[in-house]
């Protein structure tokens, strides 16, 4: 494509601009099937008293004037958010450390580099039971280890007790399944680094600290914008590990869990699609802000 | 930083920005849009146990042959032994009877067999022609279900423990007939009460406070993690079962007792205050979490010395540390006025779909699952509670379910509040899970009681 045919002109673009239309459009067809058409469905049914079995009635904006007033919802999305800015920080900083470590030349590098995706190969469901066997208070293998192996606690300890220690332990299984997924996607990003950008950058004299932040961190910001934003897309949507281990409790209610409950075991499918509505646009303004201060950043 | 510019103008940065936007609206659209609908078209068939002994013969075999050909599509348990005894009746009476039984498994949870099962119904649809339905469902579906009575006779239905022919008549109609039971029992570890100097189980909660209090005292200095009593603290159906057991056993009702809310009053808050008590000092404070599952495995490995639970876990005297070391008693009663023992009632039913084209055949189906010979076969082979009294008498099951010698005072749900129940019990289940994790009990039931009159109307 970089080879430029002699007296090829703006025509030569606007070809090549028609295929890349014609090459994207069966995608941006499924698309509309699988993710328009659902997408528009729940805004609609957003605007509706909906329910499994009733009728349906076109209600305004009810739904949303219900959801300002339901202190649930709120404690649903705090949740959501807590979760999200603790995990994504952790896991992006050890994502960039296990990545760099992983870029470097060593025995077993390759072995590594397969065995640190099994935490993020197992379906959820199965490793976070897991996980909670192992916190269980009265049988799990922490406090046996604290307690009666390394005797560092007196007691066994609720790790799922008060909210605090909930989301704590919550976020700890988050980071351990998907901190993996994240130094992937970054040593893609540190392998597309020009190496004589880092030699000459040594040549001059500088350290190894200096060229990671000088060099590495800014060369690396696309794949971590990437990543951040998978990240924070999949925290905001998160239910499977809150759901596994807490259930239905409510100070762990995330956003996705309340929308579940609201259209399956309350066959509120309006209300639940208002929450749905108000999720997207936060995610939205989550990305928005990030592609922002990338933006923002590149100028 | 450089950009590579695409020939259509689309920079990288505001292709990320569309792709992102695009999978985040997929993905939620994805949540909001019947997420977890339980269909109940898995498996079936995997898991027929080899040693099954034969179902009883069909004894409506002659009524039933009339149909011999029709086809009956019918809901069953979706797992477990249950699954394999279901069968092997359905192969029974597809045998003697010439009528074909097409079996559709259940997903494991029951609110999401029930909405499997209602959108099914919602939208007029014939089959599953005959449904298992969850004793607090009946409510809520009846306006799907067939009248049973006048299809089955009265002395048919008298059979059945009158209370769950009561929770399946809706409006006078029989919507469905009780099929099997369960209720909740206090297990107890005989060694340790006698080790400790107790000759009997306690008869109330503040006895077996006090006695898990002593045991616990003496166990834990050889055992950390071991506690006094266990149960399902969990957010979910079963702590509302607790929570009821709690409640009626102080004469403080059944949160909702004919369509007013009837929690706030001072016997509920003294039961819910003594349950939060427990936690932290007899029962483990990671108790909120436990499920059928987590008690069950804390009291199967020794960790505890008492257990609320439903009869299922009997099967520890089978191959567990506390094989032969424990005993099942009636839950204790209030230390109050009128305080009694009391055991949240689960358990199925089975109905008829409205819409079936073959009731008839449908019928004689049910006749058959129901039979008090049904009931015997699967209360031996696969320790379901017959929701018969004269099947429960025979000797033969109590040899299988010990329990069901001892009394229990069944108490129902507040299902009569129809399809609102799955709130009713979300906002009650949530506020006793905050009580046991510290929250003021008082103010507790206060909000709990204004939440459920918003839902009661």
């Amino acid at each position: 494509m970089s080879v430029r045919p002699p007296g090829a002109g703006p025509k030569l673009a606007t070809r090549q601009a028609r295929l890349a239309w014609l090459l994207i459009a069966p995608t941006l067809a499924v698309t509309a099937v699988v993710a328009l058409y659902p997408a528009v469905t729940t805004v609609y049914r957003s605007f509706t008293d909906d329910t499994f079995g009733g009728t349906s009635h076109w209600i305004g904006l009810d739904n949303y004037a219900t959801l300002l007033h339901d202190a649930a919802f709120r404690s649903a999305t705090w949740i959501t958010i807590e979760f999200t800015a603790l995990t994504v920080a952790v896991e992006a900083v050890l994502g960039v450390i296990l990545a760099v470590a992983l870029n470097q030349a060593f025995a077993g590098r390759g072995a590594m580099r397969a065995l640190l995706l099994v935490p993020f190969a197992i379906i959820n469901v199965i490793s976070v039971s897991i996980w909670k066997l192992m916190f269980n208070q009265s049988y799990g293998v922490f406090n046996d280890l604290l307690v009666d192996k390394l005797h560092l606690a007196d007691q066994p300890i609720d790790f799922f007790g008060t909210r605090t220690a909930a989301l704590l332990s919550v976020s700890a299984i988050d980071v351990w399944k998907t901190t993996p997924f994240v130094a992937l996607l970054l040593l893609a990003g540190l392998q597309s680094i020009p190496a004589d950008v880092q030699e000459a950058a040594q040549v001059d004299g500088a350290g190894p600290i200096r060229r990671f932040f000088a060099i590495t961190l800014p060369l690396l910001r696309p794949a971590l914008l990437v990543a951040l934003v998978f990240r924070t897309l999949d925290a905001l949507r998160v239910f499977d590990v809150f759901y596994v281990l807490f259930g239905a409790r409510a100070d762990t209610t995330t956003m996705s869990i309340y929308i579940e409950q609201n259209i399956v075991d309350f066959g509120k499918a309006g209300y639940g699609s208002a929450i749905s509505v108000v999720t997207m646009l936060l995610i939205a303004v989550f990305v928005a802000l990030y592609v922002g201060l990338n933006a923002r950043a590149n100028k | 930083m450089n950009e590579m510019v695409r020939p259509d103008g689309i920079g990288r940065r505001s292709f990320i920005r569309l792709g992102a936007v695009g999978l985040g609206a997929t993905l939620l659209a994805a949540c909001g849009d019947g997420n977890g609908i339980g269909g109940g078209t898995t498996g079936g068939g995997g898991a027929s146990a080899p040693a099954l002994p034969a179902a009883p013969a069909v004894s409506n075999a002659a009524a039933a042959k009339k149909y011999s050909g029709t086809t009956v599509v019918t809901d069953i348990p979706g797992f477990g032994t249950e699954l394999a005894t279901t069968e092997q009746l359905a192969k029974q009476f597809e045998a003697e009877t010439g009528v074909k039984i097409k079996t559709v498994p259940l997903p494991k949870s029951t609110s999401d067999a029930y909405a499997g099962d209602q959108r099914l119904l919602a939208a007029g649809q014939a089959t599953p022609d005959v449904l298992l339905v969850d004793l607090i469902y009946p409510p809520a579906l009846a306006g799907y279900l067939l009248d049973l009575k006048g299809r089955l006779t009265e002395a048919e239905v008298a059979l059945s423990y009158p209370n769950l022919i009561g929770v399946n008549t809706i409006d006078s109609r029989l919507v469905a007939y009780p099929w099997y039971g369960g209720f909740g029992r206090l297990y107890y570890r005989t060694d340790l009460l006698r080790k400790y100097g107790f000759s009997a189980p306690p008869k109330t909660w503040t006895e077996l406070t006090d006695m898990a209090t002593k045991i616990q005292a003496g166990e834990k200095a050889a055992n950390k993690a071991f506690s006094g009593y266990v149960f399902q603290g969990n957010a979910y159906e079963g702590l509302t079962c607790n929570a009821l057991e709690w409640v009626a056993s102080y004469n403080g009702g059944t949160f909702i007792d004919d369509r007013t809310v009837s929690i706030d009053n001072p016997n509920a808050i003294a039961a819910l205050k003594l349950a939060q008590s427990w936690i932290g000092k007899i029962a483990p404070s990671g108790v909120t979490t436990f499920t059928e599952d987590e008690a069950h495995s804390a009291f199967g490995a020794g960790n505890a010395a008492f257990m609320r639970n439903w009869e299922y876990a009997q099967d520890l005297d089978k191959g567990s540390a506390v094989a032969g070391k424990f005993a099942v008693a009636p839950l204790p009663a209030g230390a109050v006025a009128g305080g009694k023992t009391a055991a949240a009632a689960g358990g199925w039913a089975v109905a008829v779909n409205k819409n079936s084209k073959s009731p008839d055949a449908a019928v004689e189906w049910l006749r058959y699952l129901t039979s008090p010979g049904a009931q015997a076969y699967r209360a031996v082979n696969s320790a379901d509670v017959p929701a018969q009294p004269g099947v429960a008498a025979l000797p033969e099951v109590q040899t299988a379910l010990p329990a069901l010698k001892q009394e229990v005072n069944p108490v129902a749900r507040p299902t009569q509040i129809g399809g609102k129940y799955n709130e009713a019990s979300t906002v009650i289940f949530q506020a006793v899970n905050a009580m046991l994790r510290g929250s003021n009990v008082e103010s507790g039931v206060r909000k709990m009681a204004g939440d459920l009159r918003g839902l009661v109307g």
